[in-house]
């Protein structure tokens, strides 16, 4: 127990020292104009761009500018506060689960937590503390809260409302993970529910990690163009695929012992094949793997930590190095490209990889299924591989254009 | 693991030789080699592996007068292709070893050099007078002409 506290904080004394060396740019320049406008009684959906997220998260940020105030310190150091104060109470439930000190260390030091929460100060972590308390305590209040901050908890949804047995807990499930962000969403949309609604599903991401980096990077080389034109349409084609794939995935790990895996898969399914992934979500999959005493979670941390530092270096040094963004020598610097590229692409292949082995290692469990449930199996998979097909055709056609 | 080196080489090469399948610039290849231009480069300014070639360049040792041949033919691909993006790195990366040839003791051939004052004039000329793209070239012509 002494060694887990000394390593708390030692990742406590690093995690100030990324905090203390950054600076009030980007996600928390956002969170702090959004603060501001909660304060002076303006409802935040009215900007789309400062807040896309559900309602919790902006009284965290209006606490934080109150606090900051109150103790005449920096927005940022008060704001970078929660989200690693989330991921030592993540290293405490590893601990506590599975009785690792090794697991534990493994996530409170990881690159990727350090990254995400001390320099990006993204709040990933808060919902993927809850999203594990739930699954621990199978509650689903705490699932609710998570989905209150952010939404991505909410495709794990499915899973724990099919790991009930009963139907009537199946509902008690269902209604208990909406509550929060429903409660919370009415003052807002009594207020300005048309905008609140767009400003809530109207954000997709912008394809700065995973494939989408991959194909930036591509089209790059044409005349440095960081923008894909093709965006839309991909980001439309990869929302189909992950549907139709995260319909293959909760018909296989539905009801199964293990619910992790299956939330793990999700997660993995979306990084995979989704287009819009922010540097933020890379995170979501960490302390589950952890959790699982998944070894893929390694070189995953590895080529995450590469695949961040080429996006952050190439497109927002100052969030990465903070004071010192002076020495990446600008933003968009050609130099970045290649780890960037490569990053990503082995970031890419490694989360291929890692759930093609999850599926295979789910195959026993899917050969006790019921005929039916087989075929549900089988049908979902050739809808989800059908669904692929425009999206690789649309990404072969911008590699195509890339190079020639 | 022949099928996955065999993916991986068939994707790798997309990019690795791009000018291989690329269509003709401004000015064809056949102009530019009777002006006395001889090949674009495998890999260029703007390729993802072009920091390789860079390293491989260090680990060598090339010296300056293969390596100005090497920087001016990339020039050429980025200009003649309108990368213009590319084309301040390009332009300082060539004028960086004329100015070493330049302070050096080793002179580049008077003939070579005017036919990079030839070629270089040609795409410069393929910009409006004054762009930022026709200025960076300027600069790379004068910086050529100092070669005299």
């Amino acid at each position: 127990m002494k060694i887990l506290i000394l390593g708390i904080i030692l990742s406590i004394l690093i995690r100030g020292l990324i905090i203390f060396n950054g600076l009030e740019v980007a996600d928390i320049k956002n969170f702090h104009d959004s603060a501001n406008m909660l304060l002076s009684g303006i409802n935040p959906y009215l900007n789309a761009h400062l807040y896309p997220y559900p309602p919790l998260w902006m009284f965290f940020q209006a606490g934080s500018a109150v606090l900051a105030q109150m103790f005449h310190t920096s927005f940022h150091f008060v704001m970078k506060f929660w989200p690693n104060l989330a991921d030592v109470l993540i290293a405490i439930l590893i601990y506590k689960k599975i009785r690792s000190k090794l697991w534990s260390f493994f996530y409170l030091f990881n690159p990727v937590s350090l990254i995400i929460s001390s320099a990006h100060g993204q709040f990933d972590s808060i919902g993927s503390s809850l999203t594990i308390f739930s699954i621990i305590f199978t509650n689903p209040l705490f699932l609710g809260l998570a989905i209150s901050l952010k939404a991505y908890p909410a495709m794990l949804l499915p899973l724990f409302i099919f790991s009930q047995k009963i139907w009537q807990r199946k509902l008690r499930f269902l209604i208990f993970a909406s509550l929060p962000t429903g409660l919370l969403l009415i003052p807002f949309l009594v207020l300005n529910s048309k905008e609140t609604i767009s400003a809530i599903f109207s954000y997709s991401g912008f394809g700065d990690l995973g494939y989408g980096a991959v194909l930036r990077s591509f089209w790059w080389q044409i005349n440095a163009e960081h923008w894909l034109p093709q965006s839309d349409q991909l980001l439309s084609f990869s929302k189909i695929s992950f549907l139709a794939g995260s319909i293959f995935f909760y018909i296989t790990f539905s009801g199964g012992k293990n619910l992790i895996k299956g939330c793990l898969a999700v997660y993995l399914l979306f990084l995979a094949v989704y287009f819009g992934i922010s540097a933020q979500y890379l995170l979501w999959v960490l302390p589950l793997a952890v959790l699982s005493k998944d070894k893929m979670v390694i070189p995953y941390s590895i080529v995450a930590t590469l695949a961040l530092s080429g996006f952050y270096l190439f497109f927002g040094p100052e969030i990465l190095l903070g004071k010192y963004f002076y020495l990446a020598g600008g933003f968009f610097q050609n130099k970045f490209m290649p780890l960037y590229f490569f990053g990503n692409l082995m970031l890419w292949l490694t989360i291929l990889f890692w759930l093609v082995k999850i599926v295979k290692e789910q195959l026993p469990e899917v050969q006790k299924f019921s005929p039916v449930r087989k075929k549900l199996v089988i049908a979902s998979i050739l809808v989800f591989i059908i669904s692929l097909l425009p999206l690789t055709s649309s990404a072969i056609q911008i590699i195509r254009k890339s190079v020639s | 693991m022949t099928k996955v080196i065999f993916i991986l080489i068939s994707f790798f090469q997309l990019f690795i030789f791009p000018s291989q399948v690329l269509a003709a610039g401004d000015i064809s290849l056949q102009e530019l080699q009777g002006m006395g231009f001889i090949k674009y480069e495998a890999l260029n300014t703007n390729s993802l592996l072009f920091f390789a070639k860079r390293i491989g360049e260090k680990i060598i040792n090339v010296d300056d007068q293969t390596l100005l041949n090497t920087r001016f033919n990339e020039l050429v691909f980025i200009a003649n292709f309108r990368k213009t993006n590319f084309l301040g790195e390009a332009s300082s990366n060539y004028n960086a070893i004329a100015g070493r040839i330049i302070d050096g003791q080793n002179p580049l051939p008077e003939d070579k050099t005017r036919t990079y004052i030839k070629i270089l004039e040609k795409m410069r000329d393929l910009y409006h007078s004054g762009s930022l793209p026709w200025i960076q070239l300027q600069q790379s012509l004068e910086t050529t002409q100092r070669l005299i």
